[in-house]
């Protein structure tokens, strides 16, 4: 016996209970799978805010589909899969929908554990919703037996062409999670061809992408139309889209303008029937109906108005971009004239659409508009022939690829620490590499002529480890200091593994990484790169607690946003060793040489795979370069050389409008900050406990002393109103004792001698300079 | 292939605070032929840790920490004083390595003991050394104590690749429920027993099978440690014991002055610190320890006369239990345990007005009478508490296992 196959649509639009056209082929489809006798069972996910709950739901729909709710919340205390900490939704700094995506993900992997698995989780394309979702199946962390699909309604990216706003860094992180979601997919699901032509057009999609899409015809109407009224007397105009500029309103209005002028025989009206969220742009567009007409043009209402109009009038339809345009449909079926725009992907000559036949086409003009009215004026009542909706491929198995092996990878990794100074660091770093359990990997330590004491026995005992025999272990040495570009690249080009990853001598990395890269590339041929969120650390007591203090949260290959921001990932990550054949960490970028290689590969269209829980652990320390001073003017130096020697055209899709978005001209550098003072009570605690320090054992009783006195009755240990740091201290961080001590007697000569407290300050000060 | 060994597993315990703090030795083997890179390569970055460690200029500002032990298997303080019964040889106790009081009511149980961190996600090594451990001697059952995302891991392991039974045992009451993370846990074991995770669910606290039908109806006990022998008896020293930490329900304070104002407590261990106020200052006698680990308690024990644990609300304290094994009366309050509580010597210990300190003063005095009147008469009625518990633990376990 075979059990039904099971579908979870995720939506934030379900008619009845919101607007929009997506939540009514949403509707269409529960329906239709109804009258399909039920094969599949149908689930809906949709966010907290939709008002629907599940009796309201069950009035609708009966049994023909399961309601799940979703809420946007951190997680508490999440913990992913081997050691691999998730990060709290707050790291997703790069747009609010990438931790939306990362909250579906947990919601949709809750469900799976509790044993609701889907054979088909479909994502809407907007936003980026399934983003994450698709990045962990296709890293091998969840949804083994789910294929992921991405049906194309209207991406902001594509809305963007049509419907500008204005462009920031957040609007450009969600069209390159869009274009992630749709790329990287198992399956991408459009209702035509037009609309995979004008979506490999317009966002640079590659041509491969748009012969892998499963076209299929949805169900466009919810039930069997009746049979459409006779042909009233006089037709109105009628726009029943929205008030919004893809939609093109603006265009209706012009054209219906004209078109009463040149025809007036005509006597009937030109009708608004429907919603427009932005009234200052309904205004706007209102406004330009000429006084004369003013009374010709009326702003209808929905329900039972919009459906006489549709049934009776001239549907006018002038977007640019729909894709699929329900209301068309809808119009066509009751009865309506159409007048649709030709430029439109949903209405080009594969459409069921045919001009002259069951509708009139004009090109997007305002004359081109006139005129297709004068010819629908006088149009017999169309008979448009609404294809059949196909069988939904979720009625289908997937096929082969969506169900992969999970077994180890066996491909070689080499994984390449560059070091220098860095020595003190090197153990944990290496025991990090250790932890994993891939069997096969090289480890090559390139040494970039370190200089510390503490570096030259470490790196001979390496040295001696690698001339044993069966060592894993290679130490090259460079005999000058060469940046750490030339030594990465060194490093590659001894690197005898199918992938390399990149590691510093600081770092360290889960004890799943490796694995969980191999096997993700084995898995993923057309990816080359897989990249981790990173979690922040400051000691190895907090790395061994995974309490990390700050993250970082990637999107991957990201053309837009990556000219100017680095999302596509941290220094450490998994390549494809091949990649270095043709490219390398150009050695004249003494930072960021990082991002420009990923900003390089990106626009060669390489790809990336990012994970969501935190594989690479990365140490911020004193002197570390990230915590070096760049300043603003030298960061953005950096970023003009990287954008100057971009050594590639810009690939088609990229939005040049994110060249606006980047750091302040180079050579108008913000004024710094004025360094922090620090107390005098501070300055002179410190300078007695180097004196003291002179004699060991007394400094060390003295510590214990002042430790055990200030534990029964001395202040408490944290000043978190404090906010600037010493050298010895960092805010947020216990106090050292001498610190707490003088604070103590500062607050004790403050309370009990007010007067002397400011003169013995001065005192103090003149002493000190 | 598995990196980490059974052996080394179970033998390498976690960093104490001086390890953590203070630059250690260590001792490294040469790197053996057949061992896996992983093992090689982690002998060879301990042996640059020790290099670095070693050289005054090295380790002064960095001081490198071993990463953690995620599991332990019969680890020494865990069997050390575990009772010894052949029905539960086939039954394995997992518990968290960090919370001090459940690890120690799971390791004097009869049965074979992991303990794993919660500090940390495990490590794919450490699963696979987990079944290593117990894939040769399969145990029948496992038993959960509390919950824990890793002990939750740990538990579907063990039932989906050793066809092990689970069952769970929390280690709380419903006064705890104000505290989320209490409240989240007990949620959390429930949801493991509801998606069949958990083929039992018991409790140490009376009562708690009226939140779900869930939940046995009959209450574990907590044994108390096994001692090699009992302590003879001996004369009044004059200290008590308050090893009790400062708040609200553990009632520190109205122990403290209730021991002080019994003028035979002339010490008064306590192993929490509190703020001195000069009107009501803590008694002179009070002698502050360091936190207590299980050695240094049971140190402790063998040098006092009572011990101290009347606190607001209680399952089946620890602390009774092991001044009970060393035959030293402790008071606490109701423990609601049915017909032990009838026991004469429950009756001496068990206190009803907790937060009342003549009440508690009262009862100091009364325990330290009948010791002092006839130590013998006091250590039979425990060594026949003793034996009546461990017959009814025993007994109680066994039903709530199927055993």
């Amino acid at each position: 016996m075979t059990t039904r196959r099971r579908v979870c649509l995720v939506t934030d639009e379900l008619y009845p209970f919101t607007p929009g056209g997506i939540g009514r082929l949403v509707h269409n489809q529960l329906l239709d799978n109804r009258a399909r006798g039920d094969p599949v069972e149908m689930h809906v996910l949709v966010p907290a805010g939709v008002d629907v709950d599940r009796p309201r739901m069950a009035a609708v729909f009966g049994d023909a589909a399961r309601l799940h709710v979703w809420a946007f919340e951190d997680p508490v205390a999440a913990q992913g899969p081997d050691d691999a900490p998730e990060a709290p939704a707050s790291a997703f700094t790069s747009c609010p929908e990438h931790a939306q995506s990362r909250r579906l993900l947990q919601v949709l992997r809750a469900m799976e554990r509790k044993g609701l698995v889907f054979d088909v989780i479909e994502f809407p394309d907007y936003r980026g919703l399934g983003f994450c979702s698709i990045q962990e199946k296709r890293l091998g962390g969840a949804f083994e037996r789910t294929e992921i699909a991405v049906r194309v309604h209207g991406t902001l990216a594509m809305i963007q062409h049509f419907d500008y706003r204005p462009l920031s860094r957040e609007l450009l992180a969600v069209m390159d999670l869009e274009r992630k979601a749709l790329l990287d997919a198992e399956r991408v699901i459009a209702h035509l061809p037009s609309v995979v032509a004008a979506h490999t057009r317009l966002l640079g999609l590659p041509e491969a992408w748009a012969s892998h899409v499963t076209i299929e015809f949805p169900p466009v109407l919810s039930e069997k139309p009746p049979a459409p009224p006779p042909p009233p007397r006089v037709r109105d105009l009628v726009f029943a889209s929205r008030i919004q500029e893809v939609k093109r309103p603006d265009l209706f209005i012009r054209g219906s303008a004209e078109f009463m002028r040149a025809c007036p025989g005509f006597k009937g009206r030109a009708v608004l029937a429907c919603s427009a969220p932005d009234p200052a742009y309904r205004e706007m567009i209102l406004g330009l109906v000429p006084p004369d007409l003013r009374r010709r043009f009326a702003v209808a209402g929905g329900g039972l108005e919009r459906d006489k109009l549709l049934a009776s009038g001239i549907v006018v339809v002038p977007s640019d971009y729909e894709s699929l345009c329900l209301v068309a449909y809808e119009a066509a079926a009751a009865g309506g004239v159409l007048v649709l725009n030709s430029a439109c992907p949903a209405f080009d000559s594969a459409s069921p659409f045919q001009e002259g036949k069951n509708c009139c086409k004009f090109d997007g003009t305002v004359q081109g508009l006139e005129r297709a009215l004068e010819r629908a004026l006088h149009a017999s009542t169309p008979l448009v022939s609404i294809p059949a909706p196909e069988a939904p491929y979720w009625e289908r198995p997937a096929p082969a690829p969506a169900r992969r092996s999970r077994a180890p990878s066996k491909a070689r990794v080499s994984v390449i620490i560059t070091n220098h100074n860095l020595g003190q660091y090197l153990p944990e770093t290496l025991a990090s590499v250790a932890a994993n359990d891939h069997p096969d990997v090289e480890v090559i330590v390139v040494d970039d002529a370190s200089t510390a004491a503490v570096d030259r026995p470490l790196l001979d005992r390496i040295e001696r480890e690698a001339a044993e025999p069966g060592s894993r272990v290679r130490l090259l040495r460079n005999p000058v200091n060469r940046g750490l570009s030339a030594s990465r690249n060194r490093g590659i080009r001894e690197a005898k593994g199918d992938y390399v990853l990149i590691l510093d001598a600081d770092d360290c990395i889960s004890p799943a990484y490796i694995g969980l890269a191999a096997r993700a590339l084995d898995r993923n041929p057309e990816f080359d790169v897989v990249v981790s969120t990173a979690g922040f650390f400051r000691t190895d007591g907090d790395l061994a607690r995974r309490e990390f203090f700050d993250y970082a949260t990637f999107i991957g290959d990201c053309p837009s946003l990556g000219l100017v921001e680095n999302r596509f990932g941290c220094a450490t990550a998994v390549f494809r060793r091949s990649l270095f054949d043709e490219l390398a960490y150009d050695e004249r970028m003494p930072a960021i040489e990082d991002w420009t290689l990923y900003l390089r590969l990106a626009h060669r269209g390489r790809r990336f795979l990012v994970t969501n829980d935190v594989h690479f652990f990365y140490r911020r320390r004193p002197g570390s370069m990230s915590a070096q001073a760049l300043t603003a003017a030298g960061r953005a130096h950096l970023i003009d050389r990287m954008i100057e020697r971009h050594p590639d055209a810009l690939p088609r899709g990229v939005r040049l409008g994110a060249l606006m978005h980047g750091y302040p001209a180079a050579g108008a550098p913000p004024a710094p900050p004025p360094a922090p003072s620090i107390p005098l009570r501070y300055s002179l605690a410190d300078r007695g406990n180097e004196v003291l320090k002179i004699v060991p054992p007394a400094h060390l009783r003295a510590k214990e002393t002042l430790n055990g006195w200030l534990a029964w009755g001395g202040p408490p240990r944290e000043a978190p109103n404090e906010v600037w740091g010493t050298p010895n201290w960092i805010p947020g961080t216990p106090k050292p004792v001498r610190y707490q001590l003088v604070d103590t007697l500062n607050a004790l000569l403050k309370s009990k001698l007010p007067i002397l407290h400011p003169l013995l300050k001065d005192a103090l000060a003149a002493l000190g300079r | 292939m598995s990196k980490v060994s059974t052996q080394s597993a179970a033998r390498v315990s976690p960093p104490s605070p001086a390890e953590v703090t203070r630059p250690r030795a260590v001792s490294v083997a040469a790197p053996k032929a057949s061992a896996s890179w992983g093992e090689r390569l982690s002998g060879l970055a301990r042996e640059l840790a020790a290099l670095r460690t070693g050289r005054a200029d090295g380790g002064a500002a960095h001081t490198p920490v071993a990463f953690k032990q995620g599991i332990l298997v019969d680890a020494e303080p865990d069997r050390r004083w575990a009772h010894a019964d052949p029905r539960f040889d086939q039954v394995v106790h997992v518990f968290a390595q960090e919370w001090f009081g459940i690890r120690s009511a799971a390791a004097y149980l009869p049965g074979r003991k992991l303990a794993v961190t919660i500090e940390r996600p495990l490590w794919p090594v450490e699963k696979s050394a987990v079944l290593a451990a117990f894939r040769e001697d399969r145990p029948s059952h496992v038993v959960v104590h509390t919950y824990g995302e890793n002990l939750a891991v740990i538990a579907r392991l063990l039932r989906r690749k050793l066809g092990a039974r689970v069952f769970g045992v929390w280690h709380g009451s419903s006064a705890q429920f104000h505290l989320d993370h209490e409240l989240r846990a007990f949620g959390s074991m429930l949801d493991l027993r509801h998606d069949g995770t958990l083929d039992g669910l018991a409790c140490v606290k009376p009562g708690m099978h009226l939140l779900s039908d869930q939940i046995h109806r009959n209450v574990l006990l907590n044994y108390p440690p096994k001692l090699p022998a009992p302590p003879a008896g001996r004369d009044l020293r004059g200290a008590a014991l308050v090893p009790l930490p400062v708040d609200w329900r553990k009632n520190f304070h109205t122990n403290v002055y209730a021991a002080a104002a019994e003028p035979r407590c002339r010490t008064i261990y306590v192993t929490s610190r509190s703020t001195r106020l000069r009107q009501v200052p803590l008694p002179r006698q009070v002698v502050e320890l360091r936190h207590l680990d299980r050695p240094s308690l049971f140190e402790i024990l063998r040098t006092i006369d009572i011990s101290l644990n009347a606190t607001l609300s209680e399952c089946q304290p620890m602390v009774a239990l092991e001044s009970l094994a060393f035959r030293v009366p402790c008071l606490t309050g109701p423990l609601a345990l049915g017909e032990l509580d009838r026991h004469p010597y429950q009756r001496l210990a068990q206190v009803a007005g907790v937060d009342t300190l003549t009440e508690l003063r009262a009862a100091v005095s009364r325990l330290l009478d009948l010791r002092e009147r006839s130590v013998e008469e006091l250590s039979q009625m425990m060594d026949d508490y003793e034996r009546l518990l461990l017959a009814e633990g025993a007994d109680r376990l066994g039903e709530f296992l199927g055993l």
